[in-house]
């Protein structure tokens, strides 16, 4: 089985075995496209980023834990086609020049391609488009001032992408390897038969996005054994209004789901603004978010704190289950063999929802503490309260002492000198390198003081430096 | 001096930067190039018992797997502090002894990286440990031991007791800094190339010429037997400076596999297989009477080292040397502990030693109820404290003063928790920055051409700092080239000598050099168009032709341009070469550098001390609920003599603040004490600053003449940014808080419990 993508504007037909070659690997060492840099190979540091396009739009990725398969029907862009055929500067790398952008230069390219996408989509957030870029020499500056230099020049013509047809696929649900020896490849389209055929090899590995899964091969150096790539099922994306619910497919990307809770749960997008970076949230997808069951995932409190539903599927047997109970204990999630993440449903509400995520660094950082509040209050009293933190125990959880005794009461000086003692009822956190475990129950009573004083109108946002 | 020389002059390498052509030592890949990786243990102290190789062997792709018994012909070098070229005294795989955790115990050869990584990982490996402690005890501290080494290492001025109890206020405080790692970029990498008894090596490097001659000793070649190739360099910051393990380990493997090999050591690894900055702790106690003149002066440094290396950084040598006292007494001491050994980490010993001096001179003007700019007024001092020798130029309260203006210093509250932003606890804090002013000896060849083109040749690096641009202006500006007219080759072990891209050294020694070479080119053209028959210069004696801005100028006013000049003679070409050395470059010092070593003159010599200064001022802001600690403003005004280029310098200046605010809020490698390791050994958890972490940034550079630190009157700035600024945040801290943080990172909990 091949897969088929452009490569700076020529098609190519790669072998898509074996399947766990990363992207980077393949520019760098078969290609010999050595623009693209090696900083981590664990997604952190944003110096092999590059561009994918398809019919869903551009996004900007990290090569280092993209898989070739995935890119099936993309056109691909990296730093040796962000520069016009005949040599021409892209606006943003002429800009980089003028402004003192690249300084070592290592992490330039990285910067270059998000900056182009930035340039491409007319976006002028640069803070957000490049917080998945790190620099160890410049202090960002330069950066920021190249990027909204070349924000008003017009785009190119040769960054106007038509990515080539997808390879043939082979049957949705039949394997297809590659090299012999090597593990099968599958690239289903076919959600029902993918479900059919997954009860019966439930030791495949699931690859959504891959921002997890390909740390398991760069960083955890594992043997994936089958794998099946997820990214062609277009079902598994399906977003969809129903009987009360927002129905978001397990395929939904994070970039996506930000998108979908910026006028229903704006604290859910803001918090999202936060989680990851471009290049995580273009390829990570909600379900492998839940599905590795991260203590410290940031989604999964906010969902919790909505009321979401899971959706489970083994072969064409469906359930569900309120996302909390999902979460047995720290790496153990309640899964049956053969069983996948279809979706996650969120009923409509009036929007009451705070989220608050603490972490030393301001992007790119693992919470210490996150807290996803749902609270109703009228006239003063709390009648509706679901509450859900991540960082306070070994699963995501709600706080359900907390929660019982905040209806009825109002948020007075009273209650909110309590709330530590009743968190202290629902968790006994851990302390780590990120916080103590005093200091993390300090915090979460802390949010509710915050959460007090915004909802009595003043703006106490963590998520902006004052002024 | 020409136009080109305290300019804006936009970098020569930023096309190759901004299109990916630049050419970093992973880039370059020979023909039939394999792959290695490092297996590394996981524990910190004890020996190989067994290895089990099979099932690594047996892994598709992999071509060889080689152990401390089957490496044949792996060589090593001595450690830098044993006065070798080496990253350190102790060698892994020349045997079975485990001295810290991640100490590289097998070398995986493979067709590709994935496959050389999946092979290290399936080695199976038996360990009999010891217990092992990798902090320090403090307790246990030892002074560096008497010898022509040990100069300085302890001092006493005067009387320190006596200075304290004259004085009207005391401060007695210690202050701890963490382990921190380089992290540059780039990640380490290697790749070795044998032709018969030829050898080439890629490597990132602050110091090719050290690395040829450690590799060229090491195995019994001459020197023009070994290429050491380091063009481009994505961040260094004093990880690269020496021969280390994984590139000794990468040269053998390619010998024995009979082909070329790369290893790039994996982001985990770069923790443990070369240096970090340790972690110290700085005692202080000053005095000081009812004005604020300090009456005593008392520092103690104890700094972490292995046990292998006494890795010293004599910080009390910079601290002694800031502020006027009588009565002074320092100590340089180190602690043992099982780790790797540690080395130069930008400002590699000032911004531990400044951030406790400056808080503590912060707790002193709190105690004295001063502005803590006065009180570095009133202890500002024109000569050297303890070698009473003028200071060359020293521009501290200019930079007070002028960072004082942009930030609005005189605006601030003056009571701890005066002013506020909403739920924000604000405050302002300041400090102090130095760095000395470091001279190496330099060579540099440059060749002009008659047509208007110049190289510049000479063995220096351009770890990102800008060092191709600014010898591109000094050439340009002399000959009287644009810019665009001079290439600079650098980053060659076979080019003249350059010293180590270290100690802040390269753009003054190295441009000193070229700037030497360019008065030998007009020299040499002005004798030989003088003994022409023809032209304006024709008949001059060429003694009285003089340069000027590129243009030779005789005695009665005749002219010609340099290059018109050049073209006028036969071979239209000259080639000269420019040896600096400072006049207060010792013989030993000038041997040293010639050796690999790092021999320079200063910062005091017999007549000056030359440093170069600056203040730092930080906003802070607390929140009052969730003590989360953001730093909205950041300004430092700085003084280091000759700007080359302002922007270079500007950049320079600005990502050491970036460097310093990580210092004060995140950096820190964490420590697994049970198991005397690194844990949070990848940039995702090893916090580095973000785009979002840096708001309002400013730098303001001031002008400084000093003629006597070098021809070009330049002082170096790669670190002095990053010098005062956690100090300054942490007063900052204080300010809005009343809470002194006396250890960095500072963290939300430190406010919590404080």
């Amino acid at each position: 089985m091949n897969v088929t993508f452009s490569l700076n504007g020529e098609t190519v037909h790669v072998p898509a075995s074996p399947p766990d070659r990363t992207l980077l690997a393949w520019l760098r060492e078969t290609r010999g496209l050595t623009g693209t840099k090696e900083g981590c190979n664990e997604g952190d540091c944003g110096s092999c980023t590059v561009l994918v396009s398809d019919a869903e739009g551009c996004r900007a990725l990290n090569a280092c834990i993209l898989f070739l398969p995935q890119l099936d029907g993309c056109a691909l862009r990296t730093v040796e086609g962000i520069a016009g055929p005949d040599g021409t500067l892209h606006p943003v790398q002429a800009e980089m020049i003028a402004h003192h952008g690249a300084q070592c230069g290592f992490c330039t390219p990285g910067f270059v391609v998000s900056m182009a996408r930035s340039h491409l989509l007319g976006r002028h957030d640069h803070d957000d488009m490049l917080a998945g870029n790190l620099c160890r020499c410049t202090g960002y500056a330069p950066i920021i001032r190249a990027a909204e230099a070349a924000a008003s020049q017009p785009v190119p013509a040769w960054m106007q992408e038509s990515p080539p047809a997808a390879a043939p696929d082979a049957p949705a649900t039949s394997g297809a390897s590659g090299a012999s020896g090597a593990a099968p490849v599958h690239r289903p389209t076919d959600l029902d038969a993918f479900a059919a055929w997954y009860a019966d090899h439930p030791g495949a590995t699931l690859v959504a996005g891959a921002t997890d899964v390909g740390l398991w091969v760069t960083k955890g150096l594992r043997d994936l054994g089958e794998m099946v790539f997820l990214g062609k099922i277009a079902a598994l994306r399906a977003v969809r209004q129903e009987e009360g619910r927002l129905w978001i497919g397990a395929g939904t990307r994070l970039s996506r789901l930000r998108e979908l809770m910026a006028d229903r749960h704006p604290a859910f997008a803001e918090l999202i603004r936060r989680y990851g970076s471009e290049q995580v949230r273009g390829a990570a997808t909600i379900g492998g978010n839940i599905a590795n069951g991260s203590p410290i995932a940031d989604g999964s409190p906010a969902l919790i704190a909505l009321g979401a539903t899971l959706h489970l599927r083994r072969g064409a047997a469906r359930r569900q289950m309120p996302l909390e109970a999902f979460f047995l204990e720290y790496g153990r999630q309640d899964r049956a063999p053969g069983e996948f993440v279809e979706a996650v449903s969120i009923p409509d509400q009036p929007d009451e929802l705070s989220c608050y995520k603490l972490s030393k660094r301001f992007d790119q950082d693992i919470s210490a503490v996150c807290g996803c509040f749902s609270i109703g209050i009228e006239a003063g009293i709390v009648r509706r309260a679901r509450i859900a933190f991540g960082g306070m125990a070994g699963t995501p959880r709600r706080a359900a002492t907390l929660e019982a005794a905040l209806i009825g009461r109002a948020l007075d000086e009273g209650t909110l000198g309590a709330c530590r003692d009743w968190l202290a009822e629902d968790f006994t956190p851990l302390s780590d390198m990120r916080a103590s475990a005093g200091y993390r129950l300090d915090a979460a009573a802390g949010m509710l003081r915050r959460l007090a004083a915004e909802r009595g109108g003043r703006a106490v946002s963590v998520l902006k430096v004052a002024p | 001096m020409a136009q080109t020389i305290n300019t804006e002059v936009t970098r020569v390498d930023a096309r190759r930067k901004v299109t990916g052509t630049a050419s970093y030592a992973a880039d370059s890949i020979p023909a039939g190039m394999l792959h290695g990786a490092l297996a590394c243990t996981a524990v910190a102290m004890g020996r190989i018992a067994g290895i089990d190789t099979a099932r690594a062997e047996a892994e598709p792709g992999v071509v060889a797997v080689f152990t401390h018994e089957t490496l044949p012909d792996y060589k090593t070098v001595k450690g830098f502090y044993a006065g070798g070229p080496g990253s350190a005294s102790f060698w892994p795989m020349e045997g079975t002894e485990i001295r810290y955790a991640g100490q590289p115990f097998a070398y995986v050869v493979a067709e590709t990286a994935a496959a050389a990584r999946r092979g290290a990982d399936l080695i199976a490996v038996r360990y009999e440990e010891d217990a092992a402690q990798i902090h320090m005890d403090p307790g246990e501290s030892f002074i560096i031991g008497a010898g022509e080494d040990s100069e300085g290492m302890t001092l006493t001025k005067g009387d320190i007791e006596a200075g304290l109890g004259a004085a009207a206020q005391t401060v007695e405080a210690t202050y701890r800094t963490p382990f921190q790692h380089h992290n540059p970029m780039e990640m380490f990498a290697a790749t070795a190339e044998w032709r018969g008894e030829q050898l080439t090596v890629w490597m990132p490097s602050q110091s090719v010429r050290t690395l040829r001659g450690g590799i060229a000793k090491a195995y019994g070649l001459p020197e023009t037997s070994v290429r050491v190739l380091s063009p481009f360099v994505g961040g260094a910051f004093g990880s690269k400076a020496g021969v280390t393990p994984y590139a000794m380990l990468t040269i053998a493997a390619a010998r024995a596999v009979g082909a070329p090999v790369r290893l790039i050591v994996t982001r985990p690894q770069m923790y443990t297989v070369a240096t970090f900055r340790p972690e110290t702790e700085q005692k202080f106690r000053l005095g000081a009477d009812a004005d604020g003149k300090l009456t005593a002066f008392e520092h103690v440094e104890i700094a972490q080292t292995s046990r292998f290396d006494d890795v010293v950084n004599p910080g009390t040598h910079m601290t002694r040397s800031m502020y006027a006292c009588p009565n002074i007494h320092t100590e340089q001491r180190l602690a043992r502990s099982d780790t790797n050994s540690g080395g130069f980490m930008r400002a590699p010993n000032e911004m531990q030693t400044f951030f406790g001096l400056e808080s503590a001179m912060d707790e002193l003007a709190w105690k004295l109820g001063m502005d803590p700019v006065e009180l570095r007024r009133v202890n500002d001092t024109n000569r050297h404290p303890v070698k009473d020798v003028p200071f060359s130029s020293r521009s501290l309260m200019e930079s007070y003063d002028a960072v004082s203006r942009s930030f609005g210093w005189a605006d601030r509250g003056r009571e701890v928790g005066s002013m506020t932003d909403g739920d924000w606890l604000v405050g302002y804090g300041c400090a102090t920055a130095t760095y000395p002013t470091n001279m190496s000896p330099s060579s540099a060849r440059v060749r002009m051409q008659g047509s208007g083109h110049a190289y510049v040749e000479l063995a220096a690096h351009d770890v990102g700092t800008g060092s191709y641009t600014i010898f591109a202006q000094i050439a340009a500006a002399q000959l009287g080239l644009p810019v665009e007219a001079v290439d600079v080759v650098m980053g060659e072990a076979d080019l003249p000598l350059a010293p180590i891209a270290g100690g802040s050294t390269t753009a003054a020694s190295s441009g000193s050099a070229v700037h030497i070479a360019c008065t030998n080119i007009a020299r040499g053209v002005a004798e030989k168009v003088a003994a022409q028959k023809d032209g304006p210069l024709a008949g001059l004696d060429p003694a009285q032709i003089t340069l000027e801005n590129g243009v030779l100028k005789g005695p009665g006013g005749e002219s010609q341009s340099l290059a018109e000049a050049l073209a006028s003679t036969p071979m239209g070409e000259i080639e000269a070469e420019g040896q600096y050395r400072h006049p207060a470059l010792t013989d030993k010092a000038l041997r040293m550098t010639y050796h690999g070593g790092y021999g320079v003159a200063g910062p005091v010599t017999p007549e000056m001390a030359m440093f170069a200064f600056g203040a730092q001022m930080a906003e802070v802001h607390v929140h009052r609920y969730t003590h989360e600690i953001r730093v909205p403003r950041l300004h430092g005004a700085f003084a280091a003599g000759t700007w080359l280029n302002r922007k270079t310098a500007h950049s320079q200046l600005m990502g050491g603040m970036v460097w310093g605010l990580g210092s004060a809020l995140h950096e820190i490698t964490e420590v697994d004490t049970p198991r005397a390791r690194f844990l949070n050994a990848n940039i995702a958890e090893y916090l580095i600053p973000v785009n979002a972490d840096v708001r309002e940034l400013r730098v303001e550079m001031l002008e400084e003449r000093d003629d006597y630190v070098n021809p070009l009157g330049v002082k170096g700035i790669g670190e002095l940014g990053i010098v005062g600024t956690a100090a300054a945040v942490g007063n900052a801290v204080y300010h809005a808080t009343g809470k002194r943080l006396t250890a960095i990172p500072m963290r939300i909990s430190d406010i919590v419990s404080a």
